[in-house]
């Protein structure tokens, strides 16, 4: 609690300020609320404790991982690593379906493109961006200000320390941070188990316990065709991990929205959460389709549809959070304190007094444009997404980058070059049957004279205009994307390249929407989102913790277990006993189930009788988790690694937006399920021994 | 919780129409037609009487005979009461199990009595002729259940046989039940209850399960083992996952053709004021079970029973809260009400019946504190005395103006259960009748002429004390002497307990005569009525609401969405393990501790065996022990429970969700082989 002058106010916000549930937050690792942990679970984790755990962990492409052997071992979830793992397989080699164990390190499969980065420092900088923002400048100019003072910084500090940085705001705009990270280029995959193991239960399971996932790949960050030597990396667990012990998780937990005002969450409820399964149906229903064409149809759309069904059933329990009544009464009650607390201040009510009704506006504002912006983009096709970014660099170049498109801005153009040149494939047939179905829903939606529509159609039929694109186009060649990139202006104006034609349509149409939409919702939210987050600051101080942002995080709690949907209570463990139960418990006919969901592979069942079946395979955990916490370590007291977390349980999903303690646990694959399935089934033993040695 | 993801697509067929493999059908009226056309499967009439003559009623449960010798298969449930009554500190059976090592170590049940239906005849026509023109619905209910005593009789002293009168579709149709009654029945074996009920409170009413719950009597003629007419033949094969079941049994009581009003009743006062009774009960319980492990033995079997009712009526209540599920049953009633408006006779005999319900709704209501409690509140021993004091009252009566269960027909019942010789726990009765003396006099007030009556100024604690500790009804040889001493005997004793019954029997009566002349008369006049539009407006295309009597459902071994998932159909040996090394053997008050046999004997199991299936078969209460048969009328599994969404199922059937929870028949000789090592009963099962 920050000192404030009278003693008074002081009192009443000390009573009044909102609780946190139970084991409730995402800390970044400059404000661990140690005190709390240690009151109740009598563990002050301190610096050095703090700094290993930091250490070693990495961010994946939209996940978390593990440093955990001193010779660069690398472990995240399979689920998080299995666009690399795709991406080295073929139709023949298929590691995907078949699993992969290197032989020996120089068996190990380098994966083209695959990039880790560990944060190794940050600094706050809020003083220095707000300064930025000259007096009373209107909301868009002030949003404007604060991004090429962020941009400008990056760019400093990359050239100071010559890492990657990355500028993150806190608290919606009540901190501005630089994060600085080590990035890692050489990544080899080490050992992978069936996907069939690695999701069993397929999509029926997701987001449900009790579970029985081998969520786990291992790779190898290489420097200078060397394993790398980590600084820090976390050993696997000696002590056997059980109910109730205290557990602690470190990772990248993507988005939440937990200090939204109450109107956002309403409209998140009735407009937003409702629309994005509708689309999502649609876009699933199409890729259904396309898969049902051919084998090789299915394999390539196979991750896009597991994607599909995974952010379904996300914003599902998402809504059913928010569904329960207790959920926006709670967001009521805290958002009646705080604006209690800002009226009795004058200097905070006439800074922030009005924030909830502009808010309240923009949300509006978002219900009237939802449709029109969501749907004016390169719908769903990865190539006329590098085709708009491409026909776009020379001119946003040619700007000073404070007038850039954002992801043009001097801080962000490295990364979006880089994507351009990036040689993961890009399946055309697949490509081409997501953009007939987003133009198809943009069609239906938009109607047929709508500005984009008529542009993008020109009279013709979405698939149509979707396979003479695709038909037609070279983008899927990195080397020649590359070459576009390079060749600048002339050489896009002398390609006739019909994405490209494409994207020079979609290109204003998106500009303008884009423009509307940041000058009507974007700014206004961050303006006035900072602004409460800031009263919130000068009412109840850091006790509270950010929301997610895609950055190092920790959380804590127990090893748990919660009442299910069933109306008992979970096992806070599941063994190999019940993997082998669920493939017998569909009485001989798994295969027939859900699409074979839980037929184990041959192995599997040859090798049972060397399990020790009562070996832990997964645990729930009441840690405060969300999407993009896939692959984190799992780490107990002595910071040592005792499970990889892959998900949470359906009943919790409504944390994306209201934390509920009851229903709040977070499911891993345990340390030892990893070990004895290395060692007995997946023929990696030399791998288990490196992770376990000591 | 349901997962609203999963449930959208539920509920969306209304009103009449009956849905999937619904219905808890009498013999006389199976839905032939349509079993036939979803399975090709048409049970013929030697399949039902087979099969009929098989089952057995077993106390509040369903049994089945499974040898040639009289072999009988029920839930470790449904015979716990049993087992707990031949038990004894020094042979804790429901603890440890029991395993009889020869037929002549088989232990007499003292009181059980189970019976096989023999026949069935409809009498509508002559009760319901019994009613004569211009008779109000009190009058009009005293005919009928003096028709019913009178024909109930006649036919018992006609066939020698146990008859039941038998009120079916809310009063539109009257049945005689007839059965053969077995008196000796005795304990062969019983599984641990730590395997038996496995998962205990926490596990019940829900899948996937791991629960043993089976135990093995026999029933003796003459004291040799009884040779059955018609027993089940074991399966060899077993079932897998989509075939066919079928569950004959004595399902208990289902609300689904109460009109919606007397729903909103169950869900606003009814079931809330039970629940809260058996908490306070359960808490009486669980403290007294807290003194000792040898009290905590003794109590066993009660807590069970409350805990499992508690979480049954949890879901009854749940089920009632369902929207979609309640605007169903709705509009079912507006589309018979409009039927019943638009035919002008119909009108006249049915239109206002919901109306004259709901005012016995409301008579109900206000009554609903003392029904609740103006009764023996917890004692044996006052139950005893009331027994005692009613039959010196009414035996004097003739018998059509006796209370029901002192006619004729049922005079010989009572008396011998009065003789039966169970334990007695004097500590255990002190404490729950203090307790329930406590609860009237919260309830009802310390000024309420039925608290005034039993308390008489004194405190509960006192006035329990003083009954308990100077009764001596626990005794049978006693309780002869007063049932042989007649009405001079009761007035001359002095035993408190007789005593107090003499004081809760007049306002006990007036609250029943009461009762019975402004609700029970008026639900069974106008529900025999809107049962009779029903007919009239849908033909006999219904099943009746169950009344504990004999039923067949059926339907496919079925997975369902739960959990946000699909639910596996069978779990297996690997399961069961896996609970118990997840949980390890502590948790819950070791809700899943394996039993020591279990652990010692794992690796001789094979694990693959499977232990439970989930079917989609229409039970609920009642069908406890109900063997499941496959169309050959061969036993597959045991019904022991349903999911926790099948308790909806006393409301109205859910398709999609409502799933029984059986032991498979693969299981209980895996386990008998295996870990109790029963080569015998394994032999006599397999018949061979």
């Amino acid at each position: 609690m920050r000192m404030r002058s009278s003693l008074l106010p002081l009192m009443a916000l000390l009573l009044a300020a909102p609780a946190l549930h139970a084991d409730e937050g995402m800390w970044t690792f400059d404000n661990i609320p140690v005190a709390r942990i240690k009151a109740k679970y009598g563990f002050a984790p301190d610096a050095a404790w703090l700094k290993r755990l930091q250490l070693g962990t990495v961010r994946f492409p939209g996940g978390t991982g593990a440093f955990v052997s001193p010779e660069g071992l690398v472990i995240t979830n399979h689920h998080v690593g299995r666009g690399a793992i795709q991406q080295v397989s073929t139709a023949k080699a298929d590691y995907i379906k078949d699993g992969f164990t290197a032989a020996r390190r120089d068996q190990e499969l380098r994966i083209p493109g695959l990039e880790l980065m560990m944060l190794v420092a940050s600094d706050n900088v809020t003083a220095r961006v707000n300064a930025a923002v000259p007096a009373g400048s209107p909301d868009e100019v002030a949003l404007k200000a604060r991004q090429n003072e962020l941009s400008t910084l990056k760019t400093e500090q990359e050239k100071a320390t010559g890492l990657t940085c990355e500028a993150v705001t806190l608290y919606q705009g009540g901190e501005y941070w630089i994060y600085r990270y080590q990035k890692f280029t050489d990544v080899r995959l080490v050992a992978a188990p069936e996907l069939q193991v690695a999701s069993f239960g397929g999509d029926a399971d997701n987001y449900t316990y009790p579970r029985w996932n081998l969520d786990f790949a291992l790779f190898r960050v290489y420097q200078n065709g060397q394993p790398y030597r980590p600084e820090a990396f976390l050993p696997f667990a000696s002590k056997a991990l059980a109910i109730g012990d205290l557990t602690l998780i470190s990772g990248h937990p993507g988005t939440t929205n937990r200090k939204e005002t109450l109107a956002q969450m309403r409209y998140a409820k009735e407009v937003y959460i409702p629309f994005r399964l509708r689309a999502m149906e649609r876009q699933r229903a199409a890729l259904v389709a396309f898969a049902a064409t051919s084998e090789e149809a299915r394999r390539i759309s196979s991750d896009s549809i597991y994607g599909i069904d995974n952010g379904h059933k996300r914003f599902s329990g998402q809504l059913a959070g928010l569904q329960k009544p207790q959920s926006l009464q709670q967001v009521a009650d805290a958002e009646a304190v705080l604006r209690a607390a800002v009226a009795k201040d004058p200097a905070l009510q006439a800074r922030t007094g009005q924030s909830w009704d502009r808010i309240n506006q923009a949300v509006a504002a978002q219900k009237a444009l939802l449709t029109e912006y969501s749907l004016t983009d390169a719908r769903g096709s990865a190539l006329l997404g590098h085709a708009l970014t491409l026909v776009r660099l020379p001119e946003e170049l040619a700007k000073p980058s404070a007038l850039r498109l954002t992801e043009f801005t001097a801080g962000a153009l490295k990364a979006t070059q880089s994507r351009i040149s990036n040689p993961r494939p890009i399946p055309k047939a697949l490509d081409a049957a997501k953009l007939a179905a987003g133009l198809a829903e943009a069609q239906e939606l938009l109607g047929p004279a709508h500005p984009f529509v008529q542009a993008m159609l020109g009279g013709r039929t979405p698939e149509a205009v979707a396979q003479a694109a695709l038909d037609g186009t070279r983008l899927q060649d990195p080397v020649f994307r590359q070459q576009l990139m390079a060749g600048g202006k002339a050489a896009l104006d002398a390609s006739a390249d019909p994405l490209l034609a494409l994207a020079r349509r979609l290109d204003p149409l998106n500009r303008r929407i884009r423009k509307q939409w940041e000058d009507q919702v974007q700014s206004v939210l961050t303006e006035h989102g900072g602004r409460i987050a800031d009263a919130r600051f000068q009412a109840f101080g850091k006790s509270q913790y950010p929301d997610a942002t895609f950055t190092l995080r920790l959380s804590y709690g127990p090893v748990a277990t919660y009442d299910t949907g069933s109306a008992t209570k979970a096992q806070p463990f599941t063994t190999f006993l019940g993997l082998y139960d669920r493939h017998f418990g569909w009485g001989g006919n798994a295969l027939a189930a859900e699409g074979g969901a839980w037929t184990l592979p041959q192995r599997w069942l040859d090798r049972k009788a060397t399990l020790a079946l009562e070996t832990p395979f997964n645990f729930s955990y009441a840690c405060d988790t969300v999407g993009g916490n896939s692959g984190s370590p799992v780490v107990n007291t002595r910071g040592e690694f005792v499970g990889i977390n892959f998900d949470s349980v359906y009943e919790g999903q409504g944390g994306y937006y209201v934390y509920d303690e009851a229903t709040k646990r977070a499911v891993a694959a345990d340390a030892r399920a990893i070990l004895e399935s290395l060692r007995k089934v997946m023929d990696a033993k030399w791998v288990a021994d490196e992770l376990s040695a000591r | 919780m349901r997962l609203s993801i999963l449930s959208l697509t539920a509920l969306l067929v209304a009103g009449t129409l009956l849905r999937a493999d619904e219905g808890m059908w009498t013999f006389d009226n199976l839905p032939l037609q349509k079993m036939k056309a979803k399975y090709g499967f048409v049970p013929d009439q030697a399949w039902l009487d087979h099969v009929r003559l098989s089952y057995l009623h077993f106390g509040g449960g369903t049994g089945s005979f499974i040898s040639a010798d009289g072999l009988v298969l029920t839930n470790h449930h449904v015979g716990r009461g049993h087992i707990q009554a031949v038990s004894s500190p020094e042979h804790d059976y429901i603890k440890n199990g029991f395993i009889s090592q020869s037929r002549d170590q088989e232990i007499k049940i003292p009181g059980l009595e189970i019976r096989t239906l023999m026949a069935t005849q409809d009498v509508t026509e002559r009760v319901n002729q019994a009613v004569k023109p211009g008779m109000d619905d009190k009058a009009a209910l005293e005919a009928r259940q003096k028709a019913l005593g009178n024909i109930q009789k006649e036919l018992q002293d006609q066939t020698g046989l146990s008859v039941d009168p038998i009120t079916l579709y809310q009063g539109g149709e009257y049945w005689m039940y007839s059965y053969k009654k077995h008196t000796d029945v005795r304990l062969v074996m019983a599984p641990e209850h730590g395997i038996a009920g496995y998962g205990g409170d926490s596990d019940n009413f829900t899948y996937p399960r791991f629960d043993l719950d089976f135990s093995l009597f026999r029933v003796y003629e003459n004291n040799q083992p009884y040779h059955p007419a018609h027993f089940l033949k074991w399966s060899e094969t077993g079932v897998k996952n989509g075939d066919l079941t079928l569950v004959a049994g004595n399902p208990g009581s289902t609300a689904r053709l109460e009109t919606y009003a007397q729903m909103l009743f169950s869900g606003k006062s009814a079931l809330p004021s039970r629940i809260k009774a058996l908490e306070r009960l359960r808490q009486v319980n669980l403290a007294y079970g807290q003194g000792s492990p040898e009290q905590s033995r003794q109590v066993g079997t009660q807590i069970l029973g409350i805990e499992n009712s508690l979480k049954a009526m949890k879901g009854y209540l749940a089920g009632l809260k369902n929207p979609e599920a309640m605007a169903n049953i709705l509009k079912a009633e507006k589309d018979l009400r409009s039927k019943v408006a638009a035919n002008a006779k119909s009108q006249a005999k049915v239109g206002a019946s919901w109306a004259a319900i709901e005012q016995a709704l409301a008579v109900q209501q206000s009554l609903l504190k003392e029904a609740a409690v103006i009764n023996t509140r917890n004692s044996t021993l006052l139950g005893f005395g009331l027994t005692l004091v009613r039959i010196a009252d009414e035996s004097a009566k003739p018998s059509d103006q006796r209370l029901t269960e002192f006619k004729d027909a049922n005079l010989e019942n009572q008396k011998k259960r009065l003789l039966v010789s169970r334990p007695f726990y004097p500590a255990l009765e002190l404490a729950v009748f203090t307790d329930g003396l406590k609860e009237a006099q919260e309830e009802l007030g310390p000024n309420h002429l039925f608290v005034k009556a039993m308390l008489g100024g004194k405190s509960p604690e006192a006035v329990a004390k003083t009954a308990v500790e100077g009764s001596k009804l626990n005794d049978p040889a006693v309780r002869k002497a007063l049932l042989e001493g007649g009405r001079k005997a009761i007035l001359e004793s002095q035993d408190p307990m007789i005593l107090l019954a003499r004081k809760l029997d007049a306002p006990s009566r007036l609250l029943r005569k009461h009762l019975e002349a402004k609700v029970t008369a008026v639900l069974t006049e106008h529900g025999g009525r809107i049962a009779l539009a029903r007919f009239d407006a849908y033909g006999k295309s219904l099943y009746p609401d169950a009344t504990l009597s004999l039923r067949l459902t059926y339907g496919p071994v079925a997975t369902y969405a739960a959990n946000g998932t699909h639910i596996q159909p069978f779990t297996t040996f690997h399961g069961l393990f896996d609970r118990a090394a997840a949980w390890g053997p502590e948790a819950e008050n070791h809700a899943w501790a394996l039993p020591p046999r279990w652990i010692a004997n794992k690796g001789k199991l094979d694990l693959t065996t499977p232990f439970n299936f989930s079917h989609a078969v229409d039970i609920i209460g009642g069908n406890s022990g109900s063997a499941v048969v496959d169309r050959k009328g061969e036993l597959v599994g045991l019904i022991f429970d349903g999911n926790i969404e099948s308790l909806a199922g006393r409301f109205y059937y859910d398709a999609e969700y409502n799933r029984a929870v059986a032991v498979d028949a693969r299981a209980i000789l895996e386990a008998l082989d295996k870990v109790y090592d029963d080569q015998a009963i394994v032999k006599e099962i397999k018949g061979k």
